[in-house]
């Protein structure tokens, strides 16, 4: 039957169409949930569980951040599937997530049958409506023959350019319909043009920017992780002797131990990389947008500098901060280019100045929280302390809140696409299931997800998919019993008013254990290295509660709306 | 200061490009004064033509926004400039990109 069936051009359904299209497009894994409208593929999937690994979640959202974090450390997109209504509708918080961020996703929905769609059928919904906002494209197939051709065209754009999630909604006609099959991969489109011709003349005019700089700086973005631009950006930073700054997505492009590293940037970044944005005097940008997480007020941002903004999509160029340079190219192509252009050169004293910051944020900051003697656990030594055993090799997929930010400042990350984290959309929930994503595209590696007690609520129920599939995630929790990062805000900002921000948590290792997942609870400092070792070693999946301090901030800090010169150490 | 704008979308004949176009203008609180869309003698094209008032930086940004569509071919904007004396009518409307 297999030989028959995946014979070119014999007669199937829409529905065997999907599948096979999945498995013609290379995908190997895809995350989903069934439901009515997608009953007719899910039958299909029956016959081709050898061909392809479809992992059943407990919720769509867990299905979504799956895919996204499968994404986000492979160089393949995430696919996902989910029934129509309520099933769709539970991927909009994931497909905003992954336009925010740029991760390429295909996610396919089941629709009623066409002949029912605008009369508010069973489970109908316009999902090409609800979701057009935050997908970079959909579209709806209501005829069998035309799903290869819209597969086809939803990958190329999920991938191509600035990746981004597309969904194609099929209904349940078209599922059930018949055609002949036969798959041709998209390779272009008539007037979308993902890969800019790259513009030596610009790059030209940057190169004399670069080596006329006394103090140059680099920041760099996602962008270089997305077009594999890790490499170029190490040496094109070597050559022209420029530090460089990571935004919290572009965190792993660039290792952490090299000499040239100036830290991270933004409202918890560090210290030196914020405070000398408004000191250098060209200012190279690639691939990354300009947050104003990252910007903080813009009108006091980089004001003296000479900007260089390299970005796929010209649509950033100008968008938030007054360029000198646009330069709409690929990171890699770009900076391959610049460093063939520019002067060997080193800027010892201006390096000088970051060390100087770096040894008040030091004192003042890191040594607190990564060597206390007393008191409670901080997040900070429990990451510091993951670092050094994992010694920064392992996958890092962190939630939203606290324990993100002081994850993101102490892991030292030495591997690239190693940090998977919700940066532009902020979503609670995304780690538990983005980890499990991220175990399954990358099984040779250690993924570590690093969760506040707020967020694992948000998503636990995926724990369920992590013991049926066996999966052999790490999970940290960082309990402080609080949502963390709100908490800090009400304190400084609000006058210390805790409205509703202190959690009563169940016992998460009890939970655990109900999945049939090892776990422990751990409190004390010198019980905590052998806490970590133990969930390391496990071979299976694992959960690590740590009880943290329950009031701890997180510094530095920009207070939102200020502008980095303002960061805050205390 | 703000300016009415024309702006001409030409794009792919898909019946979520209007929707699309719409949103980009909706999300940034620009509001359409007025909007026509045709399908054009070449059935696969759709042309739209939108008057808005807007400033130039964001008459720029959604330009911009407009071009990274997918069905978008190609985006034109016009500023209607005041006919004084020294401007006759027929210089009334200024390119833009
Ligand atoms: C889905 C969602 N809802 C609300 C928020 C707002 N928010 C940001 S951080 C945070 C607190 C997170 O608490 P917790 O998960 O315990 O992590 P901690 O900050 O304590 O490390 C909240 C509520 C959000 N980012 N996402």
């Amino acid at each position: 039957m297999e030989s028959e069936t995946l014979n070119k051009t014999t007669t199937i359904t829409g529905a065997e169409a999907v599948i096979r299209c999945l498995i013609d497009e290379g995908v190997s894994t895809f995350f989903g949930y069934p439901g009515g409208a997608i009953m007719p593929v899910y039958d299909a999937l029956y016959d081709y569980q050898d061909k392809i690994e479809h992992i059943l979640v407990r919720h769509e959202q867990g299905a979504i951040h799956a895919a996204e974090g499968y994404a986000r450390v492979s160089d393949k997109p995430g696919v996902c599937m989910a029934t129509s209504g309520p099933g769709a509708t539970n991927l909009i918080t994931g497909l905003a997530d992954a336009i925010a961020d740029s991760t390429p996703l295909v996610c396919i929905t089941g629709q009623v049958a066409s002949s029912l769609l605008g009369t508010d059928a069973f489970q109908e919904t316009d999902v090409i409506g609800i979701s057009t906002p935050v997908t970079k494209w959909n579209c709806i197939v209501t005829k069998a023959e035309d799903i290869p051709a819209a597969l086809a065209k939803a990958f190329y754009i999920a991938q191509s350019g600035r990746p981004g999630p597309v969904l194609v909604d099929i209904t349940k006609d078209a599922q059930f319909g018949k055609m002949k099959y036969e798959y041709k991969k998209c390779e272009a489109l008539k007037h979308y043009n993902p890969t800019p011709v790259l513009p030596l003349e610009q790059l030209k005019q940057a190169a004399k920017l670069i080596n006329e700089a006394q103090a140059p700086y680099i920041l760099a973005g996602q962008g270089i992780l997305l077009s594999g631009a890790q490499n170029e950006l190490v040496a094109f930073a070597e050559k022209a002797g420029i530090p460089v700054a990571s935004t919290l997505l572009g965190l792993s492009a660039f290792p952490c131990d090299h000499p040239l590293y100036a830290g991270f940037l933004g409202m918890h970044g560090n210290y030196a990389p914020n405070l000398l944005t408004n000191k250098c005097d060209v200012l190279i940008a690639i691939g990354m947008r300009f947050d104003d997480r990252v910007t903080g007020k813009v009108d006091q941002y980089a004001k003296q500098a000479t900007v260089i903004h390299i970005d796929i999509d010209a649509s950033e160029l100008n968008k938030i901060v007054d360029t000198k340079l646009p330069i709409q190219a690929d990171a890699k192509e770009a900076l391959s280019a610049l460093t063939g252009l520019v002067n060997k050169n080193e800027h010892s004293e201006w390096f000088n100045r970051f060390k100087a910051f770096d040894q008040q944020e030091k004192e003042k900051v890191t040594d607190k929280v990564l060597f206390p003697t007393e008191g409670q656990l901080k997040m900070a030594e429990v990451v510091h302390r993951l670092s050094e055993l994992t010694k920064g090799e392992a996958i890092i997929v962190t939630d939203v809140g606290q324990h993100q930010m002081v994850a993101s400042r102490y892991y030292r990350f030495k591997k690239s696409k190693s940090n998977v984290t919700s940066g532009g959309l902020g979503t609670m929930g995304f780690a538990l299931p983005a980890a499990f994503g991220a175990k399954l595209a990358q099984p040779a590696r250690e993924v570590i997800a690093i969760i506040g007690d707020g967020g694992f609520q948000m998503t636990l129920q995926e724990l369920g998919t992590i013991f049926q599939y066996k999966i052999p995630v790490k999970i940290v929790i960082l309990n402080n019993n609080f949502l963390g990062m709100v908490r800090q805000w009400q304190q400084l900002f609000f006058e210390k008013r805790y409205s509703f921000t202190e959690m009563c948590n169940p016992d998460f290792v009890a939970i655990a254990k109900g999945y049939k997942i090892e776990g422990e609870k751990v409190e004390q400092r010198e019980d905590l290295s052998a806490s970590l070792k133990r969930l390391l070693a496990a071979q299976e999946a694992y959960l690590l509660e740590v009880v943290v301090e329950t009031e701890e901030n997180v510094f530095p800090m920009v207070p939102a709306g200020a502008s980095i010169d303002e960061i805050r150490l205390e | 200061m703000t300016n009415t704008y024309t702006i001409h979308v030409l794009g792919n004949n898909e019946p979520n490009l209007l929707p699309r176009i719409a949103l980009v203008f909706n999300r940034r609180r620009v509001f359409i004064k007025n909007l026509n869309a045709s399908e054009l003698s070449d059935k696969s094209q759709y042309s739209y033509t939108l008057t808005v008032e807007t400033t130039p930086v964001w008459a720029e940004r959604i330009a911009k926004q407009l071009e990274k569509q997918i069905d978008v071919q190609s985006v034109n904007y016009f500023v209607h400039m005041p006919v004084t004396s020294d401007r006759p009518a027929k210089a009334e409307l200024a390119y833009c990109a």
